[in-house]
């Protein structure tokens, strides 16, 4: 095992990855001389050129409907985009092309790209590049969704998503690329749509993905310390959900609280809240509770921006709720 | 083979069609592709072919109607075949499908109610009765779900299940309290609006069991008591009589009679009967009198379901629908509190004014016959606006007792004793006594108001002839 | 014989003809299955336009090549070979289609032929046919992309933003505008802030060249030295000037234009121009040009019936066909 960052991780997946397939290539802006806006792919443009690593112009679109049109022309693309707020400029060949040739061609085409970069929340970056919006792809039939929340997990999504042979949009954070983590030094693959359980427990089950992670692992700390078991759930993948996992853990405890920094209304959140609700009804001893972002454009104030996030506190309050309990 | 004919679908977006005309009438026998009638579509006039060949019975729907594709129009058949049986088949099925039809309403509601939930009432023994408002049983016999639309019907003093009366809860606490055969409305609940949750289910089953488990050391064994699951019956007595002492202010008057008027009566009655009168046939049939003179004493107050959260509120002006009421009765429905092995339950005799000593008495009889073969249907015991009870036999001299509703008063009978009493000019003498205790509940009845019955009563206890006057 | 017409062998010319006249047939039919409410939802028919896809098309090498149009994709598809019976199939919606029904007027594809379809968003395909450009130039196959759009789509971000693209990346591409001069109901000269728009490849350093919508051979021609050109890394843009006979879609009244307008250029029709010519210079005799109709009306009649009777996609295909 080795200590790696998050952001580390990413690059040695993307490294192994290029080594290993001559059709796959890394696209998009600052990704080569600048060896990433955040640093994800250093090193690669010297060790691969830039026929391989291919720095853009700013043109979201542009790019990114370049690289549907190379993965079904059959290589590998991997779309950087510098964060998922610009990738809003790429929205309709996310939607309308990468999600939709193969269905439209009635199979004849596939689309073996992936589209990553950083989501949600940072730090002090305001309401245009302060945003989680995961929902916006995990709404998309023909598109599968990866939100990995340690090293191990970035390193083994990232493998899978470029050696799978659909679009995956992989949803990072800028926040969780310093974040360390062990990594196996063997070379290993985290199956698309398979749950992490985190943590076990008895008492609630704490369902997240993504970087809030931590604040539900600090949350559950707190909780045990009051004697309360909590299972903590890390989705690492949005679509396809791992409803089993998610189910399971919720007959055994019969409480949940979902944990999303998106905001409230049609996100992943409330998506997996009514799943929880749909399917585990007769076990259920409270209603779901959701902690989300405010439904609010992020504020740049810090002390505002805060409170505009899921925090430990919030979790913590919504896990009383269900359990009936003040004490904790 | 008679059969129904249906409205076709005769394009493709047409979902109901109108009979424009009928090409033949009944009786006449058709060949399969002759036109039967022409029917207008969403978009013009088509032609419906005869399916086969056969006779036209009886047109069902005549022209002028319109019918939804599905809907029968007509039975064919062969000529002279019984097709009865397929018209009424048909009115079941416009009774079902028209909610209007007010018959069928309560059926209706009823199948809906088992669909909703299958085997709930299996394993809530008696919860239906229990938990309708006007409900006054002690006892709770198992009732299966078979509620037909008769029984329904026959019961009218039984309104459907009301939900209010069932305590919120989380889906998980009703999913073990019916594996744990706990009857959820008993349970406390302490989540938000006092919803019954996962841990107070666990509690209520925890509870006794805590005391009663074997694995415990012999010495504790020996000393703890031995815990006896209360069935359901006994569990509705607590609650029902816990619910009436602590909500109605009880107050208690006592009266001391002289019973030998009474005792004399009961015997000329009985001289050359088989089957003596009971003394509480006699007893109720005056109570009955009575009630007929005092009115006042024959009314109920019936909190609204909700009501006492608005109390605890404070408010001073809670909604209409959430304040009490005075309900005065106009039938005097007399219940008596009878002993059973397995507690208490009390038979009421409806219209106790209108009938004899004698009557009451053979009403008495039966009412006791079934509710020891737990046979007694609820209307038998349920909405007695006055109670007796009679603690004599085992030689209680005087006792209160707890108001029965959805009455407001119920007299405690003691037992027939010798005693010394201060006759006429003076003179002691022994005579044959008993003391009764009326308690009432002072939200309905002043006390002066129950004294003044209470006097009545006994005079016309100690002078049987006063019934007459 | 002119010079135009030497260049070309004769069975070279006879298979422009072929295309033109199978593509303008098949729209014919569309058009009454259409009618018919055999075919739903948007259809955007080509006739008029069938001298572009017939003239450009037909200069590639489709072992290599693709072609990436929008929506108005019946004509580029049929000139890149696919079946008319799988192509009226997919308009009727059956299982045979070349979408499996799945896709409809809006979304051909036929990858065997190397025809990547079949875009509904407009100027959406553009981004994606340098793409495959990018692939072909990335694996060295030595092929070219065409990339069609009209000039309602010109004005798309997506549009510059590829030009721009092409020309860093020395892409294998060429920008094909077919300004059929109506984007949908409105006419180019008011949305554009040029008249020519081949002028606007050389703010991208590109070669921008126009050529004769109606003229196959033009057509032809033009492409082909931008092809050639393409496969050497220099992307260019070629503006074909033409017209389309029908409305926008099937669903299109057509009130802003004229009756007239569309009569002028009915006279100047590409298919019977050519045909005249090939007449006047003895190519094309009249017994050739009967059987030749006679055979691609069977062929169009053969493809209708393929469609009416083959079956509808099964429930089950709903849920197939979305991931690979």
């Amino acid at each position: 095992m080795a200590e790696m960052t998050y952001r580390e991780a990413l690059n040695r997946a993307l490294d192994e990855e290029m080594a290993r397939d001559d059709r796959v290539f890394l696209i998009g802006e600052e990704v080569g001389e600048y060896d990433g806006a955040y640093k994800v792919s250093r090193g690669l443009l010297s060790k691969y050129g830039p026929k391989r690593v291919r720095d853009t112009p700013i043109s979201e679109l542009g790019f990114t409907g370049l690289g549907v049109g190379a993965a079904i022309a059959g290589l590998r693309p991997v779309v950087e985009w510098m964060t998922h707020n610009f990738a809003l400029l790429a929205l309709d060949q996310v939607v309308n092309n990468a999600a939709k040739l193969r269905q439209m061609s009635g199979g004849q085409l596939s689309v073996p790209i992936v589209f990553r970069g950083p989501n949600g929340p940072a730090e002090f970056l305001a309401a245009q590049h302060s945003q989680a919006l995961g929902s916006y792809w995990m709404h998309v039939p023909g598109l599968k969704v990866v939100a990995p929340a340690t090293p191990a997990d970035a390193y083994g999504l990232l493998k899978s998503a470029i050696r799978n042979d659909n679009p995956v949009v992989m949803l990072e954070a800028e926040l969780m690329y310093a974040w360390k983590g062990e990594v196996s030094e063997q070379e290993f693959l985290v199956p698309i749509g398979k749950a992490r359980i985190a943590r076990e427990g008895v008492d609630v089950t704490l369902i997240t993905y993504s970087k809030p992670i931590r604040v539900v692992e600090e949350a559950a700390d707190r909780l045990a310390e009051k004697g309360v078991q909590a299972e903590v759930i890390d989705l690492r993948s949005l679509r396809p959900l791992d409803e089993e996992t998610i189910v399971n853990s919720v007959r055994k405890t019969g409480r949940c609280v979902v944990v999303d920094e998106a905001w409230p209304l049609a996100s992943p959140g409330a998506t997996i809240a009514h799943l929880v609700d749909s399917r585990c009804f007769d076990v259920l001893d409270a209603p779901v509770e959701l902690v989300s972002g405010e439904d609010v454009p992020m504020p740049y104030n810090h002390t505002l921006e805060l409170a505009a996030q899921p925090s430990v506190e919030k979790v913590i309050a919504a896990v009383a709720k269900v359990l009936y309990r003040e004490d904790v | 083979m008679a059969e129904v004919l249906r409205m076709i679908a005769l394009s493709p977006t047409m979902s109901e069609g109108r009979i424009a005309k009928w090409k033949m009438n009944e009786g006449t026998e058709f060949s399969s592709g002759d036109v039967l009638c022409e029917v207008e579509t969403d978009k013009a006039s088509m032609d419906y072919e005869a399916p086969t060949s056969a006779s036209l019975l009886k047109i069902i729907l005549q022209a002028g109607g319109t019918a939804k594709v599905g809907d029968p129009i007509a039975v064919i058949g062969q000529k002279g075949e019984d097709y009865a049986s397929l018209l009424k088949e048909r009115a079941s099925e416009a009774g079902v499908a028209e909610k209007k039809a007010p018959g069928q309403q309560p059926s209706k509601e009823v199948s809906q109610k088992e669909k909703a939930v299958p085997g709930k009432t299996e394993q809530e023994p008696g919860s239906t009765p229990e938990s309708a408002p006007q409900s006054d049983t002690e006892n709770a016999p198992p009732r299966a779900p078979k509620a037909s639309p008769a029984s329904v019907g026959a019961a009218p003093r039984q309104t459907p299940q009301a939900p209010a009366s069932v305590p919120p809860s989380s889906p998980l606490a009703r999913k073990l309290a019916l594996e744990k055969g706990i009857d959820i409305r008993l349970v406390p609940g302490s989540g938000p609006n006092g919803r019954v949750v996962e841990r107070d289910i666990l509690e209520f089953a925890e509870r006794p069991k805590n005391t009663v488990v074997p694995e415990v050391a012999p010495q504790e064994l020996r000393q703890g008591p031995t815990v006896i699951q209360p069935n359901m019956k006994r569990l509705v007595i607590a609650r029902r009589l816990s619910e009436s002492f602590f909500t109605a202010p009880h107050y208690f008057l006592k009266k001391k009679i002289n019973a030998e008027a009474l005792l004399e009566l009961r015997a000329t009655a009985n001289a050359g009967r088989p089957a003596k009168l009971s003394f509480n046939a006699f007893l109720m049939k005056i109570v009955a009198e009575a009630l007929v003179r005092h009115p006042e004493i024959n009314v109920y107050w019936r909190v609204p379901a909700a009501a006492s959260a608005a109390d605890a509120a404070a408010s001073p002006e809670p909604p209409t629908a959430m304040r009490p009421i005075l309900e005065q009765r106009h039938s005097i429905d007399v219940g008596l509190a009878v002993a059973l092995p397995d507690g208490l339950i009390t038979p009421v005799v409806r219209d106790c004014n209108l009938k004899s000593a004698s009557d009451i008495d053979a009403e008495l009889a039966q009412l006791i016959e079934k509710a020891r073969g737990g046979r007694l249907a609820p209307e038998e015991y349920e909405g007695a606006g006055f109670t007796v009870t009679n603690l004599g036999s085992f030689g209680i001299d005087e006792f209160t007792a707890i108001i029965n509703p959805p009455g407001s008063a119920i007299l405690a009978v003691g037992a027939i004793v010798k005693e010394p009493i201060v006759g006429d000019n003076d003179v002691i003498r022994v005579a044959q006594t008993l003391t009764l205790t009326l308690g009432c509940d002072h939200r309905s009845i002043d006390g002066a108001v129950g004294a003044v019955f209470l006097a009545d009563l006994a005079r016309m206890l100690e002078n049987p002839g006063m019934a007459l006057v | 014989m002119k010079a135009e017409f030497a260049h070309y062998k004769k069975e070279e010319l006879m298979r422009m003809l072929t295309i033109m006249q199978t593509i303008r047939t098949f729209e014919e039919k569309a058009g009454m299955m259409y009618g018919l409410r055999k075919i739903g939802g948007f259809c955007h028919l080509y006739t008029g336009q069938e001298a572009v896809a017939a003239g450009a098309i037909s200069s590639l090498d489709l072992s290599k090549d693709y072609v990436v149009t929008a929506y108005r994709d019946h004509g580029h598809a049929l000139a890149c070979g696919m079946d008319p019976k799988k192509a009226m199939a997919e308009l009727f919606g059956k299982v045979t289609g070349c979408s499996h029904g799945k896709g409809g007027s809006m979304h051909l594809f036929d990858v065997e032929h190397h025809f990547f379809g079949g875009n509904g968003i407009v100027g959406a395909q553009i981004p994606v046919a340098a793409g495959v450009a990018f692939a072909q130039q990335y694996q060295g196959s030595d092929g070219v992309t065409l990339c069609f759009f009209g000039d309602g789509a010109f004005h798309q971000g997506a549009v510059h933003e590829t030009f721009n693209l092409g020309k860093i990346w020395d892409l294998p591409i060429v920008f094909i505008i077919e300004n059929n001069q109506w984007g949908m109901g409105t006419n180019w000269k008011k949305v554009s802030a040029v008249d020519d728009f081949s002028v606007t490849a050389g703010a991208y350093g590109m070669k921008g060249s126009s050529c004769n919508g109606l003229d196959v051979l033009d057509v032809r021609a033009t492409i082909e030295k931008a092809v050639a050109e393409a496969r050497l890394g220099r992307p260019s843009l070629v503006e074909a000037r033409t017209y389309r006979y029908k409305g926008h879609s099937m669903s299109d009244p057509q009130k802003y234009r004229t009756r007239e307008e569309i009569d002028e250029y009915r006279k100047r029709d590409a298919i019977q121009s050519f045909r005249s010519r090939l007449s006047e210079e003895k190519i094309l005799s009249e017994e050739e040009w009967s059987a030749l109709t006679q055979r691609i009306n069977t062929q169009i009649e053969e493809a209708v019936a393929f469609a009416e009777e083959s079956p509808e996609p099964a429930l089950s295909e709903l849920y197939t066909d979305i991931y690979a």
